[in-house]
């Protein structure tokens, strides 16, 4: 394949995981046949794709405003462009990679991540830090077409400790390029971690996204992810609950248009007894583009006393918009409350009608409602900074 | 001076012809009366007079203000002065009544090459408005009718009549639903926007709130056609011996 000759090529072999670079050729490509990965079609020609070996230009106006953004007193940005780390944060370490990639599922992207990132970069985070607003801005950076980056960051959250992080994906170029991104956080008891993601593609931009997160006795996950019209974004999400009194919220909107596709798959594995999960995902899909969202919860035997709540709701804009919905529920505990729903449909036309006879014209009358749809989550998210963000972007795309 | 003038209009349903040859003039300063036994095509003829897609006019003209508005869309014929009291008003939730209030008479304004109105301004100008009609203003803050009890979505399209100022308005069983404290709001409001450049259509099955609102006109349709008009007599009329007399 072209893609990892183009590795081997551009990699000196000191930076290179070889074995990993062989082992993602002989376990190829996700196709339709492969279960997870049936209705996601990779709709960019990931085989062409080089690594970028380049010198970072940073002299770049869209970066500029970003950095604009996060200049205020207790905002701590960290930016990270083709894969590189490009400034310091504090509770910042290097670590051994093999010890936070156990829990990823082992395909190609896996391997193909793996095998850039020797080591990987660490953050521990404890009381301390608490206070400050966090910022993860990986972004693209590309003179050329088609490049890929592997982005590979550790997280841990210490014991008591409460902290919020907001992630941004995006291009600053009109380069197409490919993020293929891991992360790993581990919470400790008592933790609370708010995780605002926002993947956002005014350009080219693919991106593989994996998040895993590891839950301890007592702590608190509430993440939300908005992936808002990129060219190809696959999002998965896996929660270990493997505590007890833990609660996962994860909330989720994803915009979809031309011929755009775009994919949550969440896994929530409730381990261990009395804990409590919710997965809320929102979806609008507009002109001929693709969504697909496959929200699984699984409950161990012992985990009794588990609820766990998933709903999957999806407006279509367009005859030529497709979505692919599947909840999944494997339940081994019998003491257990557990319930799932998913809606698709199109804009109520007796709405539609009621708007348009105040005056509102039918582009503006659908995007009243399209908004409105989106509200309910957008209002889940205290950060006001983030929320006028993405309400800009989502008013340029409804 | 003629506002509305309906000329033999026909319209059709999923292939079911609904109204048969439908003629009607309203002038300005007028109030007409529709009443009429169930299901005989009132709420239609006002659905397809604000433009509903799903009702295939086949047959006649509406001309409003002398323009045939049968090819426009319903934001269209609304700026152009036709207002729709829903009988059944749609909940919309998600969607502030203030925000959409603000938005369809902002839409209306620049429609009339008018400034849009300042945030401050509107605020001023509903809650006179819903003083108009008695509703707390409370119910701003909620989502347009969501949850609003029967009688609240009613006065709640008053509202939207009096912050619009409507050149004709179609009133379809406002007066359904509602106690007699609110039947008499909802006239005194209707009176209040009422004058000699515009005009009702009020859709009711009872003579009560004819003593409120008093017609000049009223109208029976039965089976898709007007098939007696008369003053507000016939509505006395109506009330005592019902319908037969006229139909048989
Ligand atoms: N969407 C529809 N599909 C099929 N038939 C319809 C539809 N809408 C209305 N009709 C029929 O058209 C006829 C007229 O209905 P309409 O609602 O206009 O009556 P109405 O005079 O307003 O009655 P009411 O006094 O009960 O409000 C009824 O027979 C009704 O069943
Ligand atoms: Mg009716």
């Amino acid at each position: 394949m072209n893609l990892i000759e183009n590795i081997k090529k551009s990699l000196s072999e000191n930076i290179l995981n070889l074995s990993d670079l062989e082992q993602a050729l002989k376990v190829g490509l996700p196709n339709p046949k492969t279960e997870s990965w049936k209705y996601t079609p990779l709709n960019f020609p990931i085989s062409n794709y080089e690594i970028s070996t380049k010198e970072i230009n940073s002299q770049n106006i869209e970066l500029f405003k970003y950095v604009e953004r996060f200049s205020k007193e207790n905002d701590i940005p960290l930016y990270l462009l083709n894969g590189e780390i490009l400034n310091v944060i504090p509770n910042l370490t290097k670590t051994n990679i093999e010890k936070q990639y156990n829990y990823f599922i082992k395909d190609f992207f896996y391997y193909l991540n793996q095998s850039t990132n020797k080591e990987i970069y660490s953050f521990v985070f404890d009381k301390s830090s608490e206070n400050k607003n966090y910022s993860f801005i990986v972004g693209a950076l590309a003179e050329d077409d088609n490049f890929l980056a592997n982005t590979s960051l550790s997280f841990v959250i210490k014991k008591d400790t409460e902290i919020e992080f907001d992630f941004y994906f995006t291009n600053f170029t009109k380069k197409s390029f490919l993020q293929n991104n891991y992360f790993s956080f581990k919470l400790e008891e008592n933790a609370k971690l708010k995780i605002n993601i926002l993947e956002d593609d005014p350009n080219q931009l693919n991106l593989i996204n994996n998040f895993y997160l590891d839950l301890s006795d007592n702590s608190q996950l509430n993440l939300s992810v908005f992936a808002i019209d990129g060219i190809f974004t696959r999002n998965n999400i896996q929660v270990d609950i493997n505590g007890q009194n833990c609660d996962a919220l994860l909330n989720g909107l994803y915009i979809g248009t031309k011929k755009n596709v775009v994919d949550n798959h969440i896994l929530v594995n409730h381990n261990k007894p009395n804990s409590h999960s919710n997965q809320f995902f929102k979806g609008i899909l507009e002109d001929k583009s693709r969504g697909i969202f496959n929200g699984k919860v699984h409950v161990k035997k012992d985990a009794q006393k588990t609820n766990a709540y998933q709903s999957n709701k999806n407006i279509l804009t367009s005859a030529d918009a497709q979505i692919f919905t599947k909840p999944e529920l494997e339940i081994y505990a019998d003491d257990v409350k557990c319930s799932h729903g998913a809606t698709s449909g199109f804009l109520q036309e007796n709405e539609m009608f009621y708007l348009m006879t105040r005056g509102i014209s039918r582009e503006q009358s659908k995007s009243l409602l399209l908004k409105a749809f989106v509200n309910e989550l957008i209002q889940k998210i205290e950060n006001s900074n983030y929320v006028d963000w993405l309400d800009k972007k989502i008013d340029n795309l409804i | 001076m003629s506002l509305l003038k309906i000329n033999n209009l026909k319209a059709n349903i999923n292939g079911t012809e609904i109204l048969h040859g439908i003629n009607l003039e309203v002038n300005k300063g007028e109030i007409h009366a529709i009443m009429g036994p169930n299901g005989s095509g009132k709420s239609t003829l006002a659905s397809v007079l604000a433009g509903k897609k799903e009702f295939e006019v086949t047959e006649g003209s509406v001309l409003f203000r002398n323009q045939n508005v049968l090819e426009l869309e319903p934001d269209e014929r609304s700026k152009m002065g036709i207002f729709l009291a829903f009988q059944y008003p749609v909940e919309i939730p998600g969607v502030s009544n203030m925000n959409f209030l603000r938005t369809a008479l902002n839409e209306h304004k620049k429609y009339r090459g008018e400034e849009i109105i300042e945030p401050g301004t509107f605020l001023k100008l509903v809650r006179e408005k819903a003083n108009l009609v008695k509703m707390d203003p409370k119910f701003l803050s909620r989502a347009v009718n969501e949850g609003f009890s029967g009688g609240e979505k009613k006065r709640n399209e008053i509202l939207q009549m009096a912050v619009l100022e409507p050149t004709l308005a179609i009133l379809d069983e406002t007066d359904s639903g509602l106690d007699i404290d609110a039947l008499r709001i909802v006239a005194e409001g209707v009176n209040t926007l009422r004058n000699s450049e515009n005009a009702f259509i009020v859709i009711t099955h009872y003579q009560r709130l004819l003593n409120y609102i008093v017609p000049d006109f009223v109208h029976v349709l039965h089976n898709g056609k007007i098939i007696k008009s008369g003053t507000k007599d016939l509505a006395l009329e109506l009330e005592e011996k019902g319908y037969d007399w006229i139909i048989n």
